[in-house]
């Protein structure tokens, strides 16, 4: 469940500073820029769900070493997985950004 | 100089990338493969498929070995686990010289400690090998090439991130059906995202060959004894076999091994004993080892866990004092333990091996790219010359007819006679083979119809293999997956999407069609999406690149 809960708050993270940009941010809501405020919020809150996600990862793997080498590679697949989510299906997209993390989160606290 | 610093690098980018990239594809995707080296070998040998372990393994293979080899000097089982259903068993008799691998050995069947005796094959461990020696040439030559390899590849790395302008700008973009474009932003995504693992694989390949590149400070120190270097440096060989032998005692009552087991699995969780090695087994002086499956951390590069006894009595031993690893030794040990997946553990296992697929697609891509980018040359020019030509055959055969010739490695292994002396050979005969015929298609055939057809022949044979496995195995795919048997039934789901996405690429080359002349049609204004021709990832720019690749194929 960790690597799961790791890969979705990444996922998250990725999905928020994507959308703190113009060119995904029209992708997405078909206006062509965030506000000020909005893109702060965006970058805030994905720069925190990026770190958050080491968190999984140092409870799953034992050792410190392993866990921040795997969750170097994990994140890129978190970003593959939006790169290649965003231009045919934005929506989806920015959606999955929002419910991944919260899911992976609840699932976790019940598991 | 008079061009910039940034064109300079794209410069380099370009054409240290060209040299090289058929090589790296092919070391990149025989290196991925080669994460599943076991699995693939298991795949190989069917006649191992049928063993189910149970909680009796151990014993059995210890019985195995009591009854085979009782006078032996050591023994040693390596348990089923999450990679392999068997018990390989290996003896060592007095005497004999102290060598790296098996000496007498046999693979048992772990449900029933049957001796199982499977075909000659080492298909996994050829892709294991190709991927850092190569094949047909002395070894360090094999290395040294790929070695050079590797420094270009960094190269590569560092160039390619100078050369990207919009790093971060560009950092999730990928706009699909724009030709030359969509190539870029895959190229780059595929070596952006991953730039970690790519910096990471690249780097430790590098340290890892790194007393083969750069021997002077050893030969500087050690004054020309390498071995010296080695031995203090691994301190491999466990101190139990430089002591000088005691003569032979028959042992009273040696303790029983599960009594051994219990004590582990009390300490390490149940089912985590990896393998098991006796020293002068039968004797007063017995000593066994427990060693763990793999641990977590990277700084002693996955030295596992042991637990010693001594076999008389059955008293534990305290542990062999490991050196604690220097500032640059937990370096080498964390990077070259991540590029050797020193750890038992799956989902590694698999984040590497897509980073390891996205890595090859990053090697192809850069190939496809330099064609691509040069369709307005050739559309000018009216023609291709023989160096894009040469590009174009060299493409097709270094990335489809190489994933086609991976394909018919694990046919040739069931298609060739489980008897057949030899086999082992033929296997990797066949995979030569089919590479060196799918240059020779690629030379007779045009550019596109090439790229299709290979594709379609990897995709068939990747795809197809699960019933392969089916006809001439022990097991089939919905058995496997009945049974609960997760790991046979991964290998053949992994080969079954494997080839259904080769498939698709192969699809998307064939739904092609090359846009009216330019003549035709007015270029559509830029912020209009404009409605896809066909294939995404073959789309071209710009009307007059899309009818110079007309004419190609």
């Amino acid at each position: 469940m960790m690597p799961v809960l790791a890969i979705a708050l990444a996922y998250g993270g990725f999905a928020c500073l994507a959308l703190a940009m113009g060119r995904h941010f029209e992708q997405v809501f078909g206006r062509d820029e965030p506000s000020a405020r909005q893109r702060t919020g965006l970058r805030l809150g994905g720069t925190t769900l990026l770190l958050l996600s080491i968190l999984p990862c140092l409870a799953y793997w034992p050792g410190t070493s392993l866990a921040l080498g795997v969750w170097s590679a994990l994140i890129s697949l978190a970003g593959l997985a939006l790169v290649l989510l965003l231009p045919y299906a934005p929506r989806w997209a920015a959606g999955l950004g929002a419910a991944a993390p919260l899911l992976a989160g609840v699932a976790a606290a019940i598991a | 100089m008079k061009q910039g610093f940034r064109q300079s690098m794209a410069w380099l980018h370009t054409w240290s990338g060209l040299i090289l990239c058929w090589l790296l594809f092919a070391i990149f995707l025989t290196g991925t493969a080669s994460y599943f080296r076991q699995e693939i070998q298991l795949w190989m040998q069917p006649e191992l498929h049928a063993s189910r372990p149970d909680a009796l393994t151990a014993q059995r293979a210890y019985d195995a070995l009591q009854a085979r080899a009782p006078q032996a000097q050591s023994w040693n089982i390596v348990l089923p686990g999450p990679r392999s259903p068997v018990a390989q068993v290996s003896w060592r008799d007095a005497g004999a010289p102290v060598r790296r691998g098996p000496g007498n050995g046999m693979v048992l069947d772990a449900g029933t400690g049957a001796q199982l005796s499977p075909r000659e094959s080492n298909a996994g461990n050829f892709l294991y090998r190709f991927h850092f020696e190569l094949y047909g040439m002395e070894r360090i030559t094999g290395r040294w090439i790929v070695g050079v390899a590797t420094v270009i590849m960094l190269i590569g790395i560092i160039t390619g991130i100078v050369t990207h302008r919009r790093i971060f700008k560009d950092f999730f973009t990928l706009r699909p059906r724009k030709g030359h474009r969509s190539w870029l932003d895959g190229h780059n995504a595929a070596a952006v995202l991953a730039l970690p693992f790519h910096l990471m694989i690249t780097y430790s390949g590098l340290l890892l060959l790194m007393t083969l590149l750069m021997p002077w400070g050893i030969e500087a120190a050690y004054q020309g004894d390498t071995q010296a270097f080695f031995s203090e440096w691994g301190r491999r060989g466990g101190a139990a076999e430089s002591a000088p032998l005691a003569p032979r005692e028959p042992a009273p009552g040696a303790t029983p091994l599960s009594a051994m087991l219990a004590h582990a699995d009390i300490a390490w969780g149940p089912g985590q004993v990896a393998s098991i090695s006796v020293t002068r087994p039968g004797t007063a002086q017995a000593i066994v080892e427990l060693r763990r499956r793999g641990t977590g951390s990277l700084l002693d590069r996955g030295q596992p866990d042991r637990l010693r006894f001594r076999g008389a009595d059955g008293q534990t031993l305290p542990a062999e004092a490991s050196a604690e690893p220097s500032g640059p030794g937990m370096v080498y040990n964390v990077l070259t333990a991540l590029h050797l997946v020193r750890f038992a553990d799956p989902v590694v296992r698999w984040i590497f091996f897509l980073l390891g697929l996205m890595g090859t697609f990053m090697a192809a891509s850069g190939l496809v790219l330099w064609v691509v980018k040069r369709e307005p040359d050739r559309r000018k020019l009216g023609r291709t010359p023989a160096g894009h030509r040469l590009v174009q055959v060299l493409n097709v055969a270094a990335v489809a007819g190489m994933t086609a010739a991976v394909g018919a490695l694990f046919w040739a292994n069931r298609l060739i006679p489980a008897g057949l002396p030899g086999r082992a050979q033929w296997e990797i005969h066949a995979f030569f083979a089919v590479w060196g015929l799918s240059l020779l298609h690629a030379a007779v055939r045009p550019h596109r119809a090439a790229w299709r057809e290979q594709l379609w022949l990897g995709a068939a044979l990747f795809a197809l293999a699960p019933l392969l496995n089916a006809w001439t195995g022990t097991s089939h795919l919905l058995g496997a997956l009945r049974h609960g048997d997760g790991l046979l039934a991964g290998i053949d789901l992994t080969l079954l999407a494997l080839g259904l996405t080769l498939a698709a690429v192969a699809r998307k080359v064939g739904l092609h069609r090359p846009p009216p002349a330019p003549a035709a049609r007015a270029r559509p204004p830029r912020a209009a999406p404009r409605p896809a021709p066909g294939g995404a990832h073959t789309g071209t720019a710009t009307p007059a690149a899309a009818a110079g690749r007309g004419a190609d194929a």
